[in-house]
């Protein structure tokens, strides 16, 4: 389900990008190529990029990395916010309230994953150790 | 159960014949138990220089880039980097679950998740060590590899 999902998501943002691209470059469809699309994909890049340093520098304190994740987020969509002139039309605090939103449905979904994962290493866990025990019986 | 012991001058290794009727669960552990005094590290406990069973081992930590052994009840250290002793334990049945840790599967009773998407692994002796998300592939790939 969480394949299918991140594939049906990964697609349509890729169809988008390249639509806006190829519409404005080919057939001068402007009203296709709307600018936010790609203000919106550097910096959800610039989000993954900053993420995945967090990630890759795994700190002992899970606190401390939701406090770098949430102000990463924040510094980053902010910032983005006022070089695009986002808030001419949209409030700052309106935007900081949509990240804090969107920050905390992306850690409920992180806690049911890893409470899947937790399942699954319980499962292998019992039959792995089952295995050792009966490579032990069979071995002398 | 019979214990005999016989002195043979010249033998270049200690040998072990177990003697009995049918598979039984003694046996079992008396053969595990055989097999991990070969297998042992050298590491200290203060200055006092000391060797530890492999198969004691519940877990290793890294503390300010210095390797810790943690058995049920005490900490050693190694002077080794924890990707050494990754090394070293990863031909048992250990496997390292974090960038800081190195866990025996054999004594994680069972694994748990806490609501702040963290894993965890409960041992043996009631602690528990971090398992971080990182490395879950790892373990699942570990587990399954037997």
């Amino acid at each position: 389900m969480k394949k299918l999902l991140k594939n049906i998501f990964v697609s349509t943002a890729v169809t988008i990008l390249l639509l806006a691209g190829i519409a404005e470059v080919f057939y001068g469809a402007g009203w296709l190529s709307i600018a936010t699309i790609y203000q919106l994909f550097l910096v959800i890049t610039l989000l993954h990029l900053a993420l995945y340093t967090i990630h890759a520098w795994e700190n002992r304190y899970r606190a401390v990395e939701n406090i770098l994740e949430l102000l990463s987020t924040m510094i980053i969509v902010l910032l983005s916010g006022a070089v695009f002139r986002w808030y001419v039309q949209v409030p700052v605090w309106l935007v900081a309230l949509m990240i804090v939103f969107i920050y905390i449905a992306m850690k409920i979904m992180d806690s049911i994953y890893a409470r899947k994962d937790s399942e699954e290493l319980n499962k292998l866990l019992s039959s792995w150790k089952e295995q050792q025990n009966e490579k032990e019986r069979n071995s002398y | 159960m019979l214990i005999w012991t016989k002195r043979q001058p010249g033998l270049l290794e200690t040998e072990i014949t177990i003697c009995h009727d049918e598979k039984e669960e003694m046996v079992i552990q008396l053969v595990s138990l055989l097999r991990s005094f070969d297998e042992e590290l050298i590491c200290y406990n203060g200055d006092i220089k000391t060797k530890i069973r492999i198969s004691d081992i519940y877990y290793v930590e890294n503390t300010d880039n210095k390797s810790f052994v943690y058995s049920r009840e005490d900490a050693f250290y190694v002077p080794y980097k924890l990707y050494e002793m990754n090394e070293i334990l990863s031909q048992y049945t250990f496997c390292q679950i974090s960038k800081f840790c190195i866990v025996n599967l054999n004594v994680v009773t069972s694994i748990r998740s806490l609501p702040n998407s963290r894993i965890e692994a409960l041992l043996e002796n009631e602690e528990r060590v971090v398992v971080s998300r990182k490395y879950i592939p790892i373990l699942k790939d570990r587990l399954v590899r037997r």
